[in-house]
């Protein structure tokens, strides 16, 4: 096996079930997020030779996860792909004031923080894998963070 | 200001993580799979145990790794396993080799000229790293860690809390963890092939796991048709 299958298989080890919980966001279930991050990792060893190691790792495999999950859900690509995610929590009934607030909140800025969040992304890793410099990262987290903080009660904080 | 939010939300979005572990890599990587099975062909020529070979195909679970194929130890892991030499007068027979990673905590194994092995954990988020060595007993054995602060009055205040050990036991597949809700999940065994042939496990028990009420209970040891071939109760989370 070469260095670059090797780091991918490392990867899928270390962040499979992050990578599957935030990928849940945006296909609506476990099992289809499942399919779909198996699918990506399989794409992403396929074409690891088009890896160029510029970005991480994660934020190149989870480009391709992402892909593959607005492909299940055949979604028109008319639209950027980051743009045509509605990204929401899996079980809102687990915390609904953390869900209502949430869903303020832009897809986009959501989907930073389902990363953020579920996928245990660095800002690096965001930032490549959504495209934007990290600086752009640390500003959108800060303003869904303000957001949040705001939604959201010290006593729900504190469950 | 912002550090403070992001430890809120960690810990409001922890509740809502799903720990369950689906993963396959197998699955994933269906022509590596056949590799493997070819590397055992061949190994078994050379002597490995037909057992793990056998066992390799059939079984859908459990991951078998050949031991020289784990990823070699960097130096902080191989300096660990050196100071085990020198304090407890083991002579190891191979370098250490990467057998378990986790998100929180990797699991490296090195074979003894006695016959046996050591085997040490790392921590992703520290330096911090422990281990052990000698011969195991036969079946199932599993350790409890605890590798952040805890109150005096119970309860766990901060992780990883590991479950580690070892299974020494050729028919063993996979380890079913129940929990005192009800829950269970199912943990994946890596089997290492000779010199070390044991299988090991590496579960970073979630968050919500640590409470009263919540936390482990035992730990069953199945073969792949779903016998059970061990188990412990799981003591030491307080």
């Amino acid at each position: 096996m070469d260095a670059r299958a090797r780091a991918i298989e490392e990867l899928y080890a270390e962040r499979y079930v992050a990578f599957r919980n935030a990928l849940a966001t945006v296909t609506g279930s476990r099992e289809t997020a499942h399919d779909a991050v198996q699918e990506a990792f399989a794409r992403a060893l396929a074409q690891r030779h088009r890896y160029r190691g510029e970005a991480p790792l994660a934020a190149w495999v989870w480009k391709i996860a992402f892909r593959v999950a607005l492909e299940g859900h055949r979604r028109p690509l008319a639209v950027p792909l980051e743009d045509s995610a509605d990204p929401a929590l899996l079980h809102p009934e687990l915390d609904p004031e953390l869900d209502a607030a949430l869903r303020r909140l832009s897809p986009r800025r959501r989907m930073v923080v389902f990363l953020r969040y579920f996928g245990d992304f660095s800002y690096a890793e965001i930032a490549a894998a959504c495209d934007v410099s990290e600086g752009t990262v640390a500003a959108t987290l800060a303003q869904a963070h303000a957001e949040l903080r705001t939604a959201l009660t010290p006593a729900g904080a504190a469950r | 200001m912002i550090d403070a939010v992001d430890t809120d939300l960690r810990r409001r979005f922890a509740p809502l993580v799903d720990p369950v572990d689906d993963s396959d890599w197998h699955d994933v990587c269906p022509p590596r799979a056949r590799r493997l099975r070819g590397a055992l062909a061949i190994a078994a020529v050379l002597a490995l145990s037909i057992a793990v070979t056998a066992t390799a195909v059939s079984v859908p679970h459990r991951i078998v790794r050949l031991f020289g194929d784990g990823k070699p130890a960097p130096p902080p892991v191989t300096r660990s396993f050196t100071d085990f030499d020198q304090i407890t007068g083991i002579d190891l027979a191979a370098p250490p080799r990467r057998v378990v990673a986790t998100a929180a905590a990797s699991l490296w194994v090195a074979p003894t000229k006695g016959g046996g092995f050591c085997t040490l954990v790392k921590l992703r988020s520290s330096e911090g790293a422990g281990g052990e060595c000698g011969p195991t007993e036969p079946g199932l054995s599993v350790e409890v860690s605890l590798h952040g602060p805890f109150s005096r009055s119970g309860g766990v205040l901060g992780g990883p809390v590991l479950l580690r050990g070892v299974a020494d036991e050729h028919g063993a597949d996979s380890l079913r963890l129940a929990f005192e809700d009800g829950a269970t999940t199912t943990i994946r065994l890596v089997w290492v092939s000779e010199p070390v042939a044991t299988g090991f496990f590496l579960y970073p028990v979630p968050r919500q796991h640590w409470r009263a009420g919540h936390r482990p209970t035992t730990l069953t040891l199945l073969s792949a048709g779903g016998r059970e071939l061990d188990t412990r109760r799981i003591t030491g989370i307080p």
